[in-house]
């Protein structure tokens, strides 16, 4: 009885602290390699719905820590723009967009997250995720991941979200961004990575770069995902994207006051930040893409 | 009778359901006797022919075939009535309801006019030009062809002047030749000449006492081949008595099954042998099956009857592979349910036919929506309709009705009756009860991961799935274990051979008859279980054309 | 005259010989020579005859009143009838005495033709069609099947195997009686030649038949037979179209009714079709267009999910457990669906009455508790008096008797000079006494 629990004991700290198995390779350790071995498995999924991260109470929000610093207002690296915490307290969380979504709210009169719920169920925002060279189903040390915009018309069911299991084809000409990634328990983690969102909410059609994008993903049981997208945005780029959408100069100009407000990242020489934090998170459920 | 009812707890008739009951020892199978030695001829004593109604597939072919498919029948019509489970037997015991004469007749002329005022359709269906308001003679060409083939014989003259008359008379009231020819094609649409078929008989030779007439009998082959009237070639070789000779009977029976329209045949018999037309009526709760949208019950119904079609027509094969095989056809709404890729190569209609994968714990049609959401509840599932299901439908045993006076409640979930297996086993503990329902339900619960519209479900909300049981003392581990297990049996091909001769006689066999359908059922064996080989049979037998329960009769 | 004896003649034949007998109804006093006007049973306007029904039950303990007579309390389930209360009697304790070997099809069975289910068939007509045999000749239907669930099922049968099926769409429904074809007292004095033509064609119909009829076996005959009465009835109905419609104030055109009654969540509009079908009926017996009618409302064993209710009716009252707060509240609402039915009946104004008085309308479903399938006890009410020829605003507690007395006593009622009613174990010679006014 005693041996066992020794041997437990043994095991859970081997576990926790990482150490190598019997073979010597641990292969969780180390860097994520820049490719996984290719399998036959392959699971897809559709985002069934996408939400920009509000702050529940001020200075809460979900998103990643992307530069690796707890930054106060004193942080000149990150412009002075003070970090959030998580909800569960984890501190130096980067989303300083999280600051912007109440005036989109206002803007659109409360309606921001019905359109992005529209666009999505009626074919026109379809982004899909591949996670290639599974091994398991729970954990895999290299997983692929794989984001693509896709077309078709999907089957949305009463539960107002897009049916599992449908089809999509992949849509040409379109960015199709990929990251490796580790899965524990049915969460993978995946990032730094370029991340080219492809978004297509009403008449406004753009794809939002992200710079050193992390991603979060959890596989349920139950077959369904959630997770979360953090990364950076040149504000020159969100700039000059949002000038093509034809909103007005006098709305154009509080725009850009807003965006140039909340850039917390990628320091110049003059220590003025280049970019700001985002994130969202999103929902899934099982799909096939064709290539 | 009462049709819903009786599709769903058919009306047991045989007292060999009582006694399996009672005794909870399930029926035995009639042992075929061995596959390697053809049948021999057996007695036969048919009873009266019947008068049977088209159907309302029946009466939608026979237009597009006779008068063109172009023609549209949306109106109502008289609903067909299934009778112990099948629409034939129903055709041949219903006749039609006053609000059934009036739809005919709005329909009757619905077709007249989309036929005889459209320039091209009228050109093709009456082939003379009229000398004026009345000209009998153009009248009469048009009756006469157009009659022989909605009659499916030839007119009478009496019949024929008495049409030339009436469109006559219609003709002069309205002053237009074609609209005489509306009300003249109304009432032979209208006649029970062609909304009934009286098979009638003549004195037979041999063993028969009497066979149907060359007309009767071209209808009779027609209508179980195609589900739709003779053509003219087959009028033809009625009138020409080619039908009477064995040879002349094989080579219209070949050029029948060789025809496109043999799949509409087979459609409406796997449609009313797996009850498949309550599709149409099923009802899911939208809060628990979220993706159950309003075209999946069709689309449902389009799978098993492609995959019956490719197995017993394209493929040829054994039919007994519809339990089995791994192929299916979907569309992109039942490949979601599935959770498999939706086919790169479909049809027209968006269908493909694919191949589940190896791994896939579904196969074959109890793995189909159509069979695992009509054996269901709108919130759940339900593994007594389910087992009751594979009794009549795949097994032909017959299940009693559920006694009364009972408790029929199922205990509610609770923390000890977690699994829908558990609540039943709970409610067998009822002796009332639990007789016909160890019958039904342990193999029911075989499809448990399986949900109430047929999506796989890893768990029964969260508690484990036990699929394993026991068919009539064979056990299995789970749903494909089942399958197979039906399709070794021999009750599964001596039950299909069963449903078929109902489909094709209107009648469920009498006691006179039970050695024609062991005999057709032995050929099906011994010909390796091809469908199409046993409608041949079945088409090409003595005993179809033999009509001796009219015996006293005029003929 | 000639038509009548055939009609007999023919229910005889449907019958199959069996022991029923029906007396000429005395249809001549109900008209007068001018035809607009009505004589006889108490009443200047024709006595009309209805079923509704639904299924799957109710229960016993919340349906039966406690108290009886006049002044007896109405009970939870009965509530929604309240404001009918004076209309309606009830009659609870009865039994359906014939074999309950079919969970649901039994009792009805058994109430409305008097005889159980043999063989799996229904044997012999229901009490509507009994009715439009005698009654149904005078007007422009013989009667009118309609149905709110959607199905083409139905306990009206004019013989074996012979189911006349439910009208479920309100705007079929519409077309059927006010469209093409029906006339306002005074509207069209000239008839389309058309309408001749019709019936013309189907005179040649029946025509065709007559030498196909003795080459047929006896029950395909009288098939054959059922079809070409319908073609004959047909005829009737067309030449009514070349007459003046009958003159009642209370008749009106109605409004059409929406095309669709789509499902909502899935679920499906059950009381909004059932309204638009009652104001529907109404209408059709305020113009006469018909005198005998079955409201199929929900079918046996269906599993409608009713608004609200975690799963299908027939499931609920199977799995449902304690005291079926679910079945009870469909139950109510089906209630509340009749009270809306019958207020549109009371609501039509015939002389110095309604309409309502001047029918009988059989309530009932198809067992009394439906998790049993229990065919004593059965639920009953009657209401109208068919123009005081029955007593209303009373709760009868028929302990024991034989519910085929209910029957008959509504076949005299309408006028039916009925020896007797039901084969069997279901046969009675005597009415239900306390229903006499």
């Amino acid at each position: 009885m005693k041996t066992l629990r020794h041997a437990l004991l043994a095991a859970l700290l081997a576990a926790s602290s990482g150490c190598s198995d019997d073979s010597g390779v641990d292969p969780f350790a180390g860097p994520v390699p820049a490719q996984c071995p290719a399998t036959s498995l392959e699971q897809s999924m559709i985002l069934t719905r996408l939400v920009l991260l509000r702050q529940p109470m001020p200075g809460v929000s979900e998103g990643f820590d992307l530069d690796g610093r707890v930054s106060g207002a004193d942080d000149n690296l990150s412009c002075r723009r003070r970090d959030l915490t998580s909800p569960e307290g984890t501190p130096g969380i980067d989303n300083q967009f999280s600051l912007l979504v109440p005036a989109l709210d206002t803007a659109t009169s409360g309606a921001l997250d019905a359109a992005i719920q529209a666009a999505i169920n009626n074919g026109q925002l379809m982004v899909a995720v591949s996670i290639e060279g599974l091994d398991d189903r729970l954990n895999d040390p290299c997983v692929s991941l794989v984001f693509r915009r896709v077309q078709g018309r999907p089957f949305v069911g009463s539960d107002t979200r897009i049916d599992p299991g449908q089809t999509f084809d992949t849509l040409r000409d379109e960015p199709v961004s990929r990251v490796t990634g580790r899965m524990r328990n049915g969460v993978i983690e995946a990032g730094p990575f370029p991340l080219g969102l492809p978004i297509a909410v009403l008449d406004a059609r753009f794809v939002i770069q992200l710079q050193n994008a992390r991603v979060r993903i959890r596989w349920r049981a139950d077959g369904t995902f959630e997770g979360l997208i953090g990364g950076g945005i040149e504000a020159a780029q969100m700039i000059a994207t949002t000038q093509t959408l034809t909103i007005g100069s006098d709305l154009m100009g509080l725009v850009r006051r807003l965006i140039l407000s909340i850039t917390d990242l990628d320091p110049d020489a003059d220590g003025n930040c280049r970019s700001f934090s985002a994130a969202v998170s999103f929902e899934g459920r099982s799909a096939f893409v064709n290539p | 009778m009462h049709a819903t009812y009786a599709s769903r707890w058919s009306l047991a008739l045989a007292p060999l359901l009582a006694v399996a009951c009672s005794d909870a020892t399930p029926p035995a199978a009639t042992p075929d006797a061995g596959v390697a030695q053809p049948p021999a001829t057996v007695t036969y004593n048919p009873p009266e022919p019947v008068l049977r109604r088209l159907t309302k597939g029946q009466y939608v072919n026979a237009i597009h075939d006779l008068l063109g498919d172009d023609l549209l029948v949306t109106r109502p019509m008289e609903p067909d009535v299934p009778l112990g489970g099948s629409v034939s037997v129903g055709a041949a015991s219903t006749s039609i309801s006053r609000r059934g004469v009036e739809q005919y007749e709005a329909l009757a002329y619905d077709l007249a006019e989309q036929l005889l005022r459209s320039e091209a359709r009228r050109a093709r269906a009456v082939g003379c030009t009229p000398t004026g308001t009345a000209d009998a003679a153009c009248a009469e060409t048009f009756l006469r062809a157009t009659g022989r083939r909605l009659w499916r014989r030839p007119l009478t003259d009496a019949e024929l002047g008495a049409l030339v008359t009436l469109a006559g008379n219609a003709a002069t009231t309205l002053n237009d030749f074609h609209r005489g020819l509306e009300y003249a094609l109304a009432a032979m649409l209208q006649s029970p000449h062609f909304l009934f078929r009286a098979e009638l008989a003549e004195p037979g030779s041999g063993a028969a006492a009497a066979r149907f007439s060359a007309y009767s009998l071209a209808s009779r082959l027609a209508f179980f081949l195609w589900n739709s009237p003779p053509d003219d070639a087959l009028l033809t070789a009625a009138a020409e008595g080619r039908l009477d000779s064995d040879e002349g009977l094989r080579a219209e029976v070949e050029r029948m099954l060789a025809s496109p329209k043999l799949s509409r045949g087979l459609r409406a018999f796997v449609t009313e042998w797996l009850g498949l037309q309550l599709l149409d009526g099923v009802s899911k709760d939208p809060m628990v099956f979220t993706s159950f949208s309003s075209d999946v019950p069709a689309a449902a119904r389009e799978e098993t009857l492609s995959l019956a079609e490719h197995l017993a027509i394209t493929r040829d094969a054994d039919f007994r592979d519809i339990l089995t095989t791994r192929e299916t056809f979907v569309n992109r709404r039942l490949a979601s349910i599935y959770n498999v890729r939706a086919p790169s190569q479909t049809r027209a209609d968006g269908f493909g036919l694919i191949t589940l994968p190896a791994d896939s714990p579904r196969r074959g049609l109890l793995g189909h929506v159509s069979v695992l959401a009509l054996a269901a509840h709108p919130v759940s599932t339900s593994p007594t309709l389910r087992g009751k299901f594979i009794r009549e439908s795949l097994l032909c045993n017959e299940v009693p009705m559920p006694p009364v006076n009972v408790n029929t409640a199922l205990p509610e979930p609770s923390a000890s009756l977690r699994t829908m297996r558990e609540r039943l086993i709970q409610h067998q503990a009822d002796p009332t009860c639990r007789s016909c329902h160890l019958l039904l339900d342990p193999i029911g619960l075989a499809l448990e991961h399986f949900n109430g519209i047929g999506a796989w479900r890893p768990d029964d909300r969260g508690a484990r799935i036990d699929p394993s049981g026991n068919l009539d003392g064979v056990s299995y581990r789970d749903a494909l274990g089942l399958t197979q297990t039906i399709h070794d049996s021999p009750s599964f091909p001596r039950c299909v051979t069963t449903r078929l001769y109902r489909f094709a006689y209107g009648r469920h066999e009498s006691d006179g008859e039970v050695a024609e359908v062991g005999r057709l059922s032995q050929d099906f064996a011994y010909g390796g279980y091809r469908l199409r080989r046993l409608m041949s049979s079945i088409a090409t037998s003595a005993a179809f054309r033999r009509a001796d329960g009219v015996a006293g009769r005029q003929p | 005259m000639k038509t009548r004896i055939h009609r007999r003649t023919l229910l005889k034949g449907l019958l199959g010989g069996a022991a029923i007998s029906i007396g000429l109804p005395p249809l001549e006093c109900f008209i007068n020579a001018n035809g607009t006007a009505y004589a006889g049973g108490g009443s200047s306007f024709p006595k009309r005859f209805g079923v509704f029904f639904w299924g799957n039950g109710v229960l016993p303990a919340r349906w039966n009143p406690t108290s009886e007579g006049a002044d007896y309390a109405l009970s939870p389930q009965l509530m929604p009838l309240s404001a009918l209360k004076s209309d309606l009697t009830v009659i609870s304790a009865s039994r359906v005495l014939t074999t309950n070997s079919s969970p649901h099809l039994s009792g009805p069975t058994g109430l409305f033709t008097g005889d159980a289910i043999v063989g799996g068939t229904v044997t012999r007509p229901s009490i509507d069609q009994l009715l439009a045999a005698e009654i149904g000749g005078e007007t422009r239907f013989r009667s009118l099947e309609i149905g709110v669930q959607r199905s083409e099922n139905s306990y009206s049968y004019s013989g074996p195997n012979q189911v006349n099926p439910p009208e479920t769409s309100p705007r079929a429904f519409f077309n059927r009686l006010f469209g093409e074809g029906f006339r306002m007292p005074g509207e069209m004095t000239t008839v389309d030649p058309r309408v001749r033509l019709r019936r013309s064609v189907l005179d040649a119909v029946g025509a065709q038949a007559s030498d196909l009829r003795n080459r047929l076996g006896a029950a395909d005959r009288i098939r054959l037979e059922q079809h070409l009465e319908g073609v004959r009835g047909l005829e009737r109905q067309i030449a009514r179209l070349e007459e003046n419609p009958p003159n009642l104030a209370a008749c009106r055109r109605p409004d059409a009714p929406p095309e669709a009654y789509a499902d909502l969540e899935g679920r499906p509009q059950m009381s909004a079709i059932s309204r638009a079908m009652s104001d529907l009926m109404a209408m059709a017996l305020a113009c006469d267009q018909s005198r005998v009618f079955f409201n199929m409302y929900s079918q046996s064993v269906n599993n409608t999910l009713f608004p609200g209710a975690p799963a299908g009716h027939h499931q609920l009252t199977h799995d449902e457990p304690g005291e079926q707060p679910m079945v009870d509240a469909i139950v109510r609402l089906i209630m509340s669906d009749l009270a809306y039915f019958l207020t549109a009946l009371r609501n039509v104004r015939e002389g110095d009455g309604n309409l309502l008085q001047h029918s009988i309308v059989l309530c009932t479903t198809d067992c009394s508790y439906g998790r049993s399938h229990s065919i004593d006890d059965y639920p009953l009410i009657i209401a109208g008096s068919g123009g005081g020829a029955l007593a209303t605003g009373r709760h009868i507690a028929a302990r024991g008797e034989n519910a085929c007395k209910v029957s008959l006593s509504i076949l005299r009622a309408m006028g039916v000079r009925a020896p007797e009613f039901g084969v069997g174990a279901g046969r009675t010679t005597d009415g239900l006494s306390a229903l006499s006014p």
